[in-house]
């Protein structure tokens, strides 16, 4: 914030005023409310009551309010726990989290209004025992990753986490245009005689794309959250603050405009080949043109489990992690036991000359 | 026949040699044609003993300038070597270097292992070597060179895809002899090291970060409505070209008669001979 000093604490403005955060309460004891991805409905882990969607939003969840202390210096946020009052601090893109202390769900509300709202989530598929034991069933499939690496135990401080994304619908209105050639050949004893007719080919068409994918949150890493899709969207739900309840959530930091010129220029790609589908002739060459008709943003928060692994050999570079929280698709880079990697290199090597001696002697 | 009567000759030869050690009953020079010079032939028989000694089998050198009545010199050096008793083991195997000063013409007579080692092309090549400096007079430089010759042929091994056939209906009569050259190794070797290599660096690229790995679907995320569609023909535009005429002379088929790597034998005596020769 401008002007502040680093250390004290700032009063709040407006805007910070208004990011209450929310635990959302289990009617029955009074204890938190998780959402629990295997049965696709809300936990309370202390008495076990379970409550569906229809449950949960026609009777209004009854909730507790954290509201924001101060920001500090990097825009991070101070709040109390609903629940046991201690201190949490998030960060500016925060939007749900849990307590340090109590490991109580809350979800920030408040910095989810003003556009900032997503228009859905898609709710996690995979809980956190399932994703262990995906990540590690990943892991053992893996032949040169070194034995023992990793650690069931560790691999549990995974979080689920949802990321904000923007999925963009856009309508083309679009043509290509140029020389169709239809070639033919004859031979007449003497000569070979080649005959081609020439056409002039134009389409025009209406291209609607659906389900363009692009991070709507600057810090991603793009290529961890590339690696994990795609993600089933037609199962996302219009956004309630409940889902994000037992997870981690980050809030959208740029604008959907700023992706569109990325995502016009990914569709004028598919263009070509889109309308040269129904060119029938042995060679063409055509020049498309392509006019955005309608283009529409959705913004969702789609589910990934996220892992930072300790690196033993490299503590100051940890390896990261993602899985899709819907498919279990893991993507992230992974140690390599080099002896055994070289070792195997050799057999195929070994195998290779063996053949390759083999057939030498018999063939040539 | 002067044939039986040469081989009389070298039997008695050995007859005496095999008495009087200090006469070497493993001679294995006969200069009857008076060819070479003591030192000559002193140098010549160390030579064998070498040869002998680096590759188990035998040499003779016999050269003549007496006619021989019709017998070719094939039989005459196939006859010489069964009868002489050479070869060091169970196949008597070795070379006879035939010198023959009354038809100017040298003959390599092949037995046992030998047989294999020189085939059609060696035997062919060693004679045409030795045949400039037996035509200049170089006798025992020819015969040294003979000998050198034949040993590099036999530490180089028997020649890939070499087969005995029979000279006079040309069957086949062995498989072809299977070898694997140090060329071959070599590449088979770069070959490994390359499928090696490029094992361990794709599994390192397949554990590392995948790249830009989203591809958008566009199947199945895509609806194309065509509103327009125009194909007009222009033109036609035609092309002649003239066919190539064919390869004439119509020589099909293999060619320096098919038996490249061949030791082309025959039998001699009841035994196994190849060879060759010409003349010088």
């Amino acid at each position: 914030m401008a002007g502040a000093v680093p250390g004290e604490p700032i009063y709040l403005n407006d805007e910070v005023k208004n990011m209450a955060g929310v635990t959302y309460k289990c009617p029955s004891c009074g204890a938190y409310l998780v959402f629990d991805p295997e049965g696709q409905q809300w936990k309370c882990p202390f008495c076990s009551s379970a409550f569906s969607e229809s449950d949960l939003f026609s009777e209004g969840a009854e909730t507790d309010r954290a509201e924001p202390q101060a920001t500090a210096e990097g825009g991070q946020v101070v709040y109390h726990c609903p629940s046991c009052g201690s201190e949490i601090m998030t960060d500016e893109t925060t939007v749900a989290t849990q307590c340090y202390y109590c490991h109580s769900p809350v979800v920030l509300q408040g910095k989810l209004t003003a556009g900032m709202k997503p228009d859905s989530v898609l709710p996690f598929e995979i809980d956190k025992e399932k994703a262990v034991k995906t990540f590690m069933d990943w892991v053992r499939g893996k032949r040169y990753v070194p034995k023992g690496f990793f650690s069931a135990a560790q691999v549990e401080s995974m979080s689920g986490v949802y990321y904000p994304h923007f999925v963009t619908e856009c309508e083309l209105d679009a043509c290509v245009d140029g020389e169709g050639r239809n070639t033919s050949v004859a031979d007449t004893g003497r000569y070979i005689v080649t005959s081609t007719m020439h056409y002039h080919v134009r389409r025009e068409g209406r291209i609607r794309f659906s389900n363009i994918m692009r991070p709507a949150l600057s810090k991603t890493n793009r290529k961890l959250s590339d690696g994990v899709q795609p993600f089933p969207l037609e199962k996302a739900k219009p956004f309630e603050g409940a889902y994000l309840s037992g997870f981690l959530a980050e809030r959208r930091d740029i604008e959907a405009a700023s992706i569109q010129q990325d995502v016009e220029r990914e569709t004028e790609r598919y263009v070509e080949p889109l309308l040269t589908e129904s060119l029938h002739y042995n060679s063409y060459n055509v020049q498309s043109d392509a006019r955005v008709r309608e283009i529409k943003t959705r913004y969702v928060l789609l589910p990934t489990w996220v892992l930072t692994y300790p690196n033993k050999h490299d503590p100051q570079t940890p390896y990261y992690y993602v899985m899709n929280g819907c498919t279990g698709e893991v993507c992230g880079k992974l140690p390599i036991d080099k002896k055994k990697l070289y070792l195997a290199g050799g057999i195929v090597a070994a195998a290779v000359f063996a053949a390759g001696c083999i057939l030498s002697y018999f063939l040539f | 026949m002067k044939l039986r009567k040469m081989a009389a000759v070298l039997a008695l030869a050995l007859m005496l040699a095999s008495a009087v050690p200090a006469l070497a009953a493993d001679a294995r020079v006969y200069d009857w044609a008076d060819l070479f010079s003591a030192s000559q032939e002193a140098a010549l028989e160390k030579q064998i003993e070498t040869f002998q000694q680096k590759t188990g089998m035998d040499f003779v050198i016999v050269t003549s300038d007496e006619p021989h009545d019709g017998d070719s010199q094939q039989q005459i050096a196939d006859a010489l070597y069964d009868q002489g008793g050479f070869g060091l083991d169970e196949e008597d195997s070795g070379i006879l270097y035939y010198i023959d000063m009354y038809e100017r013409y040298h003959y390599l007579s092949t037995t046992g292992r030998m047989i294999d080692y020189m085939d059609d092309e060696r035997i062919a090549t060693a004679i045409d070597t030795c045949a400039s400096p037996l035509s200049r007079g170089a006798y025992g430089q020819a015969a040294g060179t003979m000998i050198s010759l034949v040993e590099g042929y036999v530490q180089r091994g028997v020649p890939e895809g070499q087969y005995r056939y029979d000279v006079v209906t040309g069957q086949r009569l062995t498989a072809r002899h299977n070898a694997l050259t140090s060329g071959e190794m070599l590449g088979c070797a770069a070959i490994a090291l390359v499928a090696g290599l490029m094992f361990a660096s794709s599994v390192k690229s397949r554990y590392k970060l995948k790249g830009n790995t989203y591809e958008y679907n566009v199947r199945d995320n895509c609806e194309v409505k065509l509103t327009g569609s125009a194909d007009d023909y222009l033109r036609t535009t035609v092309s002649r070209a003239r066919k190539p005429d064919p390869p004439s002379g119509g020589h099909g088929g293999r060619s320096g008669g098919g038996f490249r790597g061949g030791s082309g034998v025959h039998t001699s005596g009841g035994r196994t001979h190849g060879g060759g020769g010409g003349h010088f």
